[in-house]
């Protein structure tokens, strides 16, 4: 069985393709979205979900979470006294789902599709396949978060002629793509984005706010865990200004609550900024994909941040309609990427279906051009496979050498837009030799293979000689083969996880916990007194008294303060 | 592949349906696992691809192309040379700027009102009969750019498309509009590698920096490029040979700097180009006469001084200048290809002080020493006077040692009274060895130490606060004022006063905390105060006792201790990056 999953910065969440139809699976607390957070739990076992998202504000030095952000870095996060890097905190929390799935359909789940953003570069596109690898899966495909969302969207719209857009924002990045469906053919025309754009950033943009209104020395503080309290209010009050026109922003620090009203209007006004840099890719897109607003039949918005009255609006004015509500903007890209394990699979109500994706960046390798006053100007870019051209694809072009009696001819690789390598990133390098002979005179051609998944190709070949080289673009500094990942793998199987089965209990137990903290006085006592009921059901080890507890607390912390939050 | 096989892969007969074509494309692709075999998937889309494109028409590459006898064509292109002026016209057209400035992108169209009055506007602004006014334009584009509308993503793409056209095509008047319309629509953060028109703004944007670094009187293209922008000259003064290398070099940076040429005034490059094009004095021959009148004037010098000591030393310039004329135009033409890309990295502001720092510091305070083992003769210190006299008018008009110095209006403030001075103190000289290594040897190891903490204590100055900028640059200037003063009170038992010598020092470091703290322009009081107490400095042994050639190396070596004091002041001054030395 191969399982759809939305690996995200916020949530994730697991589909499966089950009847000719995709399904979701529901978490340990059965819930369809799960936290992307790892956090150690006080008896030093790794819990995710959403016990550790609740963790973050009570103890922020033992709990992580939007790693995503820093996936294909070198970038370390802090548990405890451990390090993980965003692969292998991500891998967690790939594990936990895998178990979800498992428990949900009794079978073992080891083959996945994992979704990542369209503009994900190919380094950080390496780091998910190896997160998918260390959960124990065997990821058969990496598939664009926006194609995925296409997919949920197309596969009810089969019979629509027009291009659609599809407008993800998610917790940390936007991508947008046009999809057009012909006979059955979904077929992705052009994807843009912005990588470090999502609902995180409007939450900074309510707290700093929110801060400056409260006033004080309250925004020179620094401490993670007044971070992540003002983090944790903010997104708090967002959800509220989703669906009424002002929220209150409150927290408690240092032993006193600070709190201030946020309206709409302040909300959007500061948001500005953010909202302008969501039409930068959308106008890359149309234009690239060579279709006009007017000619799009709909704008398909999904991720979570899309739920936002301040995006919804700015999407308006900018298409000039209102957004289609058709698919759940949580749920689409999970649901996507489990009816492309369906294709993958070949299932049978998907016999009919093609999916075409593209590459959404411009790859290309390093070129040099003679100067008018002598020597060379270096550092130019030169494409090979220009952006949103159909993948698979394979282009070859013919380069030359640069000065008389060159040796061998070196070629850097590297993946952007930009027309000088040093703002494009780096991919590697391929060197070959050449027959000495006056500059200009030997030709070399360079092909580029790039697969479904992401995986790109480079051979090198010089005609004169029929010498050859090629490269598999791996990630250059880990370099690892399959020997280091299994041993990664066990490595990090050898830690301790915490119990799936008492997750649930886990995950109440740290939402009193931060509620605890986040109130004062009365309310506070009454909280410490619930926390401690609690924990009484949990000790005599009765399941039945433990999962009766556990729901009259929720109840109790509802009435506190109002319905949880995904 | 062939069309035909193409069509054969699609399965269908040709046809210049798109729709028709699409729909085999879907009905082929169904038989085809992508997975399992790209290949056969990339060569069905690139059949699509092509029907699409050419329909039943025959693309280019499978055109009959009619034999052609190649000898017939080689006749043909010999006799076209010779009318090549007519025959070429149209591609003139393209290569004018003036035509294509005349080039108007096409002005979209907007349903009802939308920005299209915004855009007439500016559109009647930017091609006016006469340059309009920035601030206008400036004002014009922001309206344009803040107009509601712009929200609606068709309009926004319209308007930009139009904008980056009308810019791209209309600089300098546009340039007004570049600043805005790069924050606008975030041009530089993606710069798109197929659209000319944004390419060329952006190249626009780094060659505006570039010209107005052109603007300093200093920069070593500034000269040509006044030449250029300003009216055609009528003819080149005889000893004008500099500016027609200058000018050719620059004519070079074009092609790299292409938007610059909308600066410049069509009539003054085209004469430049004629002047250029037609005889005109050989590369570097500045170089040439002036590297060679002051070897002969040397080698006169040494020829007219009594004592056989000489002879070696006149037999190594011949030598010399012999070495350097063997070595030909084209030695002479790549130092001074690399002397400009020198000079001009320095502008870049990639300078590596130190290294070059350390070097000027070490040569120049190595030579009076040098000089004083010499013997002394009298009668050649007339002669010493006019030569110093010449070689300092010579080397400081240059621009060599110091672009600045080679300013037509810095000449009476800073290096006449610096060559009057330097003659003077030149045909007085004498120096001895003793007070030569007492004065010489604790600067050298000043200079050295200094040189050697230099680039560090750059950084740490570069990165602080003023207060602590100034602090740092006291304190290591006192310390090296006091090591040199006091190795030169212990050593300086042969120096008459030797009061002077500790006092000079401090002098210095005086200049510099003037230099320091001041925000107003150096030149005005630090140069002609730092010239005269080094010369003072250094010359002031010689006072004792002195050989004439000790006097030549003293001279070159006041000049390059002077510059490099003079540019440890800069770059400890330069605190916006506003004057690159």
């Amino acid at each position: 069985m191969i399982v759809g999953i939305d690996l995200g910065t916020t949530n994730s969440a697991v589909a499966i393709f089950r009847d000719g139809a995709p399904v979701l699976v529901p978490n340990s607390l059965g819930d369809f979205l799960t936290p992307s957070a790892v956090a150690l739990a006080p008896d030093g076992s790794l819990v995710t979900g959403m016990a550790a998202r609740e963790r973050i504000v009570t103890e922020p030095l033992a709990a992580r979470t939007l790693f995503k952000r820093a996936m294909g870095t070198q970038v370390r996060h802090k548990l405890g006294r451990k390090q993980f890097s965003s692969e292998e905190l991500s891998s967690f929390v790939l594990r936990s789902l895998k178990a979800d799935v498992e428990a949900f359909t009794g079978q073992a789940a080891d083959r996945a599709v994992i979704t990542v953003p369209a503009y994900f570069n190919d380094k950080q596109r390496k780091a998910t396949r190896r997160a998918g690898e260390l959960a124990g899966f065997t990821v058969e495909r990496l598939i664009n978060e926006p194609t995925a969302a296409a997919l949920a969207y197309g596969i009810h719209e089969l019979e629509e002629e027009q291009p659609f857009l599809v407008f993800d924002l998610g917790g940390g990045t936007f991508d947008v793509s046009i999809v057009e469906i012909f006979e059955g053919v979904i077929e992705v025309r052009s994807s843009a984005g912005d990588n470090r754009l999502g609902g995180e950033d409007f939450n900074t943009a309510l707290s700093q706010l929110a801060l400056q209104r409260i006033g004080g020395t309250l925004k020179d503080v620094a401490d993670p865990r007044f971070d992540e309290a003002v983090r944790d209010a903010a997104e708090r009050a967002r959800r509220h200004l989703s669906d009424s026109p002002e929220a209150t922003f409150g927290f408690v620090w240092d032993g006193e609550r600070h709190e201030t009203v946020i309206d709409t209007a302040a909300f959007e006004e500061r948001c500005a900024p953010l909202i302008d840099r969501l039409r930068e890719p959308v106008i890359r897109s149309l234009r690239d994909g060579g279709v006009k607003v007017e000619q799009l039949s709909e704008i398909v918005m999904v991720g979570g941040a899309t739920r936002m009255p301040v995006v919804r609006r700015a999407a308006t004015r900018m298409f000039g309609r209102f957004p289609a509500t058709r698919v759940h903007p949580d749920y689409a890209v999970a649901l996507g990427a489990a009816i492309q394990g369906g294709l993958k699979e070949r299932d049978a109500a998907l016999k009919e279906i093609r999916l075409t994706d593209v590459c959404p960046f411009t790859l290309g390798i390093e070129t040099s051009e003679p100067m008018p006053g002598g020597g060379l100007r270096t550092g130019l870019f030169s494409p090979v496979i220009e952006r949103n051209t159909v993948v698979p694809a394979s282009r070859v072009e013919t380069y030359s050498t640069v000065q008389d009696g060159q040796r061998a001819v070196e070629f850097g690789i590297f993946q952007g837009e930009s027309r000088l390598v040093a703002e494009n990133v780096r991919l590697g390098s391929v060197k070959i030799p050449v027959p000495a002979k006056r500059a200009g005179t030997v030709a070399v051609d360079v092909r580029f293979s790039y697969d479904a998944s992401g995986l790109l190709e480079v051979d090198v070949t010089v005609p004169e000689t029929g010498e050859t080289r090629q490269i598999v673009i791996a990630d250059e500094e880990e370099g690892q083969d399959a020997a280091a990942l299994e041993k990664r793998r066990a490595e990090l199987a050898r830690l301790k996880f915490h119990p799936r089965e008492e997750d649930a209990s886990r995950a109440v137990l740290e939402r009193a916990k931060r509620c605890y903290e986040g109130h004062l006085g009365d309310m506070r006592a009454y909280v410490s007194g619930l926390i401690s009921r609690f924990e009484n059901a949990l000790d005599s080890q009765d399941p039945r008294i433990a999962a009766a507890a556990r729901e009259e607390l929720v109840k109790a912390l509802d009435e506190v303060e109002g319905e949880r939050i995904l | 592949m062939k069309l035909a096989d193409q069509w054969a892969l699609l399965g269908i007969a040709p046809t210049d349906d798109p729709r028709e074509v699409k729909r085999a494309y879907a009905r082929t692709l169904k038989t085809v696992d992508i997975d399992a075999d790209p290949a056969a998937f990339i060569a069905l889309r690139a059949a699509m691809e092509a029907a699409t494109e050419w329909g039943t028409n025959t693309p280019w590459w499978e055109e009959d192309l009619p034999d052609i006898d190649l000898d017939e064509v080689a006749l043909e292109e010999g006799e076209g040379a010779l009318a090549a002026d007519s025959d070429d016209d149209a591609y003139d057209e393209f290569d004018d700027p003036e035509n294509w400035q005349n080039w108007r992108p096409d002005r979209p169209a907007f349903a009802g009102e939308g920005p299209g009055p915004a855009v007439a506007e500016l559109e009647d602004l930017l091609y006016a009969e006469d340059a309009p006014d920035p601030e206008r334009v400036h004002a014009l584009g922001q309206a344009l750019l803040a107009h509601p509308d712009l929200d609606h993503v068709d309009q926004a793409v319209a308007v930009e498309r139009w904008l980056a056209e009308a810019i791209a095509s209309n600089f300098p008047r546009s340039d007004p509009l570049i600043e805005p319309a790069l924050a606008r629509f975030a041009w530089k953060d993606h710069a798109r590698l197929r659209d000319w028109a944004v390419g060329r703004i952006i190249q626009r944007l780094d060659d505006l920096h570039f010209r107005q670094l052109l603007g300093q009187p200093h920069h070593p293209h500034h000269r040509a490029f006044r030449e250029l922008a300003g009216p055609p000259r009528g003819k080149l003064g005889l000893f004008e040979f500099g500016v027609a290398d200058d000018v050719s070099d620059f004519l070079g940076l074009l092609n790299e700097r292409p938007t610059l040429e909308s600066d410049l005034n069509p009539a003054g490059v085209a004469w430049w180009r004629d002047h250029l094009a037609g005889p005109h004095l050989p590369r570097h021959f500045g170089w040439w006469w002036s590297g060679t009148s002051m070897l002969l004037a040397l080698a006169a010098l040494v020829a007219l001084a009594p004592a056989g000591g000489l002879l070696p030393i006149f037999l190594a310039l011949l030598a010399a200048a012999a070495a350097l004329s063997l070595a030909g135009i084209r030695g002479w033409a790549q130092l001074a290809a690399w002397r400009r890309r020198e000079r001009e990295r320095h502008w870049e502001r990639e300078r590596e002080p130190a290294r070059g720092l350390a070097f000027t510091a070490a040569l120049v305070l190595a030579l009076p020493p040098l000089g004083a083992l010499l013997p002394p003769t009298w009668p050649a210190a007339a002669l010493s006077a006019a030569l110093a006299a010449a070689l300092g008018w010579k080397v400081l008009r240059s621009g060599w040692i110091s672009p600045e110095w080679a300013e037509p209006s810095n000449r009476p403030r800073v290096f006449l009274p610096t060559v009057a001075a330097l003659a003077a103190l030149a045909g007085a000289a004498q120096l001895t060895p003793a007070a030569a290594a007492a004065v010489g040897l604790p600067l050298l190891l000043a200079a050295w130490t200094g040189s050697l903490f230099y680039a560090p204590l750059h950084e740490a100055v570069g990165a602080s606060p003023r207060p602590r900028r100034v602090a740092l640059a006291i304190g290591a200037l006192l310390t090296l004022a006091a090591a040199a003063a006091a190795l030169g009170f212990t050593l300086g038992e042969a120096v008459r006063p030797p009061v002077v010598f500790a006092l000079v020092p401090c002098a210095i470091v005086a200049a510099h905390l003037a230099t320091a703290w001041s925000d107003v322009d150096a030149h005005i009081f630090e140069w002609p105060l730092r010239a005269v107490l080094i010369i003072l400095y250094w010359t002031a042994p010689a006072l004792s006792a002195g050989g004439f050639l000790a006097i030549v190396f003293t001279l070159v070596a006041c000049y390059g201790l002077g510059y490099a004091l003079i540019r440890v002041g800069f770059v400890l001054k330069d605190e916006a990056g506003a004057r690159p030395i």
